[in-house]
């Protein structure tokens, strides 16, 4: 059964802004309502407004890095799915560190291929109808 | 040998110890006796004006039994001499001229015996003083050769000959660069002999290390070596000595830790490679994504444009990559400006994502003569450390221009920061291998090889840093190879085997 995929918000944080935003423009051609951010802070200050349902998020950024801004994002918004994606070995630290104060989140490999990332939205449960 | 005879000769009569008493006056009784024989049946003092014989007993016997045996020798002699004047066979002896010869032989026994005996011991000991200095020579570990004014080798301990592959017998009376060439051991350049500096100067010369000794059979050895004049007691320059130690030992873990280096920075490099080419191949994928579900034909081309630039992108990091861990170990004229571009461009994710302006400024053509993956390993550090210790939005200067170095480099290069600087007290010794500040990410031996690096390169580093406000990091190095005379030919003849007794 195809997943409605109306109403879904997802909000792709890299600091790369071409990911950021060719990632936005096939999430959002593939029916997602899609919001790019550029930086884990300005992640954090659109999540207030956007509400998202996912949150995609490189891990790596300078300032605030993407483990950060998932922990704060999901703790205003409880619901919100969060896939974060990482070419670095770093990433199992802070990742660890998450898990400690009690968040798990979904962890792709970077690079990601976008059929990779569709079949993954739309395959998991976790995602509200 | 005549050199060796004479010594052996010079050896029997004054030898190291006293002899035997027991030997030296059987000698003094048997010398007189054996005189008596000789001359009894023909003259005695008598009629033998000179005393030839007896003298010539006395003199021998002192000179082997020393001063004791000479003058038993004389007692003897009168004794004898008494004992055959008339009247013969008894001690008496009437004839008053025969009573003054006898009393002039005395004094003249007794004369030479104390002279001959007195040269012998001051003989002996200069003997065995020398014999002390040649045993501390010969068995110091470090290698030594000693010259005399003209340069030619007068001396060498096994270490030496250990260490130059001459052996002492082939080498004595060699003039010194002949035997002990050495070479700049990056630019293989010849380096001129310290014994020149010494006689020149008249003051002990230490030699920077980057030395290289050139042995005979083509084998070369690191080493590290000072020379001091020698002068006697007037004060006048009569020599010099050259004591040398081989350093391959100290280079080879010195290698280690300069491979230490190479691998961290590679390390480090890693990961922002992967961060530099999975950013452009992602960014590929999206495109390459969105041209497929697009039929627009203007955004296709778009994306494709886009594409093709992040793909170049990507070459480029693995190119300078690529260019890091080649080994280019071949000295060259290497074009400055363009290797400091290929350094900033394997540190641009991290100056991007600090936001640090950049701002180069390079002569035209300015070249420095070394090898391109040395040079690389210190812009690639001092780069990687200027970007440590830039805040966000700092700014980065790299300047290389044409300049006259005291240390006679001509090509000067300045790293600077506005970074938080280093402390007075951190400042000594920012070049030690192992001193850090990065606690878990720092291995302490990027400056350490980097000085290394330029200095083996006849370079020098300076640094200047105010702590809140920045560093200044400023390097020479030789625009072009330190020319010297190349070696004359090493003779076949030359490479005589090093054995210990060999003879010529
Ligand atoms: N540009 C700089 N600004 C401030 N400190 C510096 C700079 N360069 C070097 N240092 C200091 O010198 C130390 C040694 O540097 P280095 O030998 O490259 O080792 P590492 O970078 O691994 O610590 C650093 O830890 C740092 O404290
Ligand atoms: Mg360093």
């Amino acid at each position: 059964m195809p997943i409605d995929k109306l109403g879904i918000r997802v909000l792709v944080v890299d600091d790369e802004r071409l990911i950021a935003d060719t990632l936005a423009l096939i999430l959002n051609k593939s029916g997602f309502e899609t919001v790019a951010a550029y930086s884990g802070a300005k992640a954090v200050e659109l999540a207030e407004v956007l509400k998202p349902n996912v949150l995609i998020s490189d891990v790596i950024m300078e300032g605030m890095n993407g483990v950060e801004a998932a922990i704060r994002i999901s703790a205003s918004l409880p619901g919100c799915r969060v896939i974060l994606f990482s070419g670095n070995a770093a990433t199992e630290d802070l990742l660890h560190g998450a898990e400690v104060k009690g968040h798990r989140f979904e962890l792709i490999g970077k690079p990601i291929h976008p059929r990779v990332l569709l079949d993954r939205l739309a395959r998991s449960p976790s995602i509200p109808a | 040998m005549a050199f060796d005879f004479s010594r052996k000769v010079s050896k029997f009569v004054f030898p190291d110890k006293p002899r035997k008493i027991v030997a030296r006056y059987l000698v003094a009784v048997a010398l007189p006796l054996l005189a008596l024989a000789i001359t009894g049946p023909f003259f005695t003092i008598s009629t033998d004006p000179f005393f030839l014989l007896f003298t010539l007993s006395v003199i021998l016997s002192a000179l082997y039994g020393g001063w004791g045996a000479g003058l038993t020798t004389t007692a003897v002699s009168v004794l004898l001499n008494a004992w055959i004047l008339e009247p013969r066979l008894s001690f008496q002896v009437t004839d008053p001229e025969n009573v003054l010869r006898l009393a002039v032989f005395s004094f003249e026994g007794c004369l030479v015996s104390v002279l001959v005996g007195t040269i012998g011991s001051l003989q002996r000991k200069l003997e065995g003083e020398r014999e002390r200095l040649s045993v501390t020579l010969t068995s110091i570990g470090d290698a030594v050769m000693v010259t005399d004014r003209e340069g030619r080798i007068t001396f060498m301990n096994p270490t030496a000959e250990q260490t130059t592959g001459w052996s002492a017998t082939r080498a004595m009376g060699r003039q010194l660069d002949h035997v002990f060439r050495i070479a700049n051991e990056t630019t293989r350049a010849p380096v001129e002999n310290p014994l020149h500096k010494v006689f020149e100067l008249g003051r002990v010369v230490a030699l920077a290390n980057h030395t290289l000794l050139m042995r005979p059979d083509g084998s070369e050895i690191p080493i590290d070596e000072s020379a001091a004049p020698i002068r006697d007691a007037g004060g006048n320059l009569i020599g010099a000595v050259l004591v040398f130690r081989d350093i391959s030992a100290e280079k080879k873990s010195e290698a280690a830790l300069r491979n230490a280096d190479k691998l961290a920075s590679l390390g480090r490099l890693a990961s922002t490679i992967a961060h530099e080419v999975n950013n452009p191949l992602e960014a590929v994928a999206n495109l390459l994504f969105l041209i497929r579900g697009t039929h627009e034909l203007a955004d296709i081309d778009r994306y494709a444009e886009t594409a093709e630039r992040e793909l170049q992108r990507a070459s480029q990091i693995t190119r300078h990559t690529l260019s890091f861990a080649r080994r280019e170990n071949e000295f060259g004229p290497v074009e400055v400006s363009e290797l400091v571009d290929g350094i900033l461009a394997l540190y641009s994710n991290k100056i991007h994502g600090k936001n640090i302006t950049v701002k180069k400024r390079c002569a035209a053509g300015t070249s420095a003569f070394a090898s391109k993956s040395e040079l690389r390993q210190v812009f690639s550090n001092l780069v990687g450390n200027a970007v440590d210790a830039l805040p966000n939005d700092g700014t980065l200067h790299i300047r290389v221009r044409a300049a006259h170095c005291h240390c006679g480099a001509t090509t000067r290069v300045v790293v600077a920061d506005s970074g938080n600087g280093i402390s007075a007290a951190q400042l000594p010794h920012i070049f030690d291998a192992f001193f850090t500040t990065k606690k878990d990410i720092g291995t302490g031996l990027g400056l350490w090889v980097t000085k290394q690096i330029v200095e083996a390169h006849g370079g020098c580093i300076h640094v200047r840093s105010r702590p809140g406000r920045g560093t200044v990091m400023a390097l020479c190095w030789p625009k072009i190879a330190p020319t010297q005379d190349v070696f004359p030919d090493i003779v076949a003849s030359d490479l005589a085997p090093v054995t210990g007794n060999e003879s010529d």
